[in-house]
């Protein structure tokens, strides 16, 4: 039962997800109060940034549209990273069967995000 | 099965819980549903887990698979920030709410509770499914 206890890896993975949370629901907060500051999305009614270099250069020009992405990818990176962080972990412990089953869950999860781009 | 204490439990038929997910998994993908639903159910009746660890481990299990399709959808353009944003905000008040919440409740509560859900989006698919 060792391995379900491992007090500080589990510590740090929760507040890798709490800290995401956290990141990524201000910076959707942000983008809302500036939407309704600004009064409009800064883009034409139903256009809003999709490649992440629209969303990137959105975010510069302070559109509000972009900063809610921006926390919308924040938020759906969350846990890819913290998939990633017990990858690490797991291979720090040794746990070679758990580096199995959490790299290929990182492997299928990176695939999806490839694929998707590949097949629009 | 009770509060503050440490319930024992045996995870059984790993088998057959792995084709209710993949089923589970296929209709959360489809429906936009997150499939919560129907991990729950299969843990729970299935793999005999105790309701608590059904619904811990489907919360936290949903917020890694729906990464997967999340970003297709992301990806191809189909989530209009200003009606994302909101409701993130909005679902991550009540998923930090019901998780603190369900820690002071009694097991069969939340089952009570999940029954409505689950009549309502059986009701609701029907209704999709038939009607429109």
């Amino acid at each position: 039962m060792k391995r379900f206890f491992a007090g500080d890896c589990e510590s740090c993975l929760s507040n890798c997800i709490q800290t995401g949370i956290i990141l990524s629901a201000s910076v959707i907060m942000i983008g809302m109060i500036m939407l309704f500051v600004m009064g409009t999305s800064g883009y034409p009614p139903n256009v809003f940034p999709i490649t992440l270099t629209q969303v990137f250069t959105g975010l510069l020009a302070l559109k509000p549209a972009a900063v809610i992405t921006t926390g919308i990818i924040l938020l759906i990176l969350t846990p890819l990273v913290r998939v990633g962080l017990s990858v690490i972990f797991f291979l720090k412990e040794k746990d070679f069967q758990y580096v199995l089953i959490t790299g290929s869950a990182l492997v299928l999860l990176i695939s999806t995000l490839i694929l998707g781009k590949m097949f629009v | 099965m009770a509060m503050d204490e440490t319930v024992a439990y045996k995870v059984g038929t790993i088998y057959p819980g792995y084709s209710i997910m993949v089923i589970a998994a296929v209709l959360g993908g489809l429906l936009g549903i997150g499939g919560g639903a129907f991990n729950v159910l299969g843990m729970n009746s299935f793999m005999k887990l105790p309701m608590k660890v059904s619904s811990a481990t489907s919360a936290f299990l949903i917020g890694v698979t729906t990464v997967a399709s999340a970003s297709i959808y992301l990806l191809r353009g189909d989530i209009n920030p200003l009606v994302a944003g909101p409701n993130a905000l909005g679902v991550l008040a009540g998923s930090i709410a019901g998780s603190k919440i369900t820690q002071h409740l009694n097991p069969k509560t939340i089952k009570k509770i999940f029954i409505p859900i689950l009549l309502y989006s059986a009701v609701q698919m029907c209704w999709k499914g038939w009607w429109m």
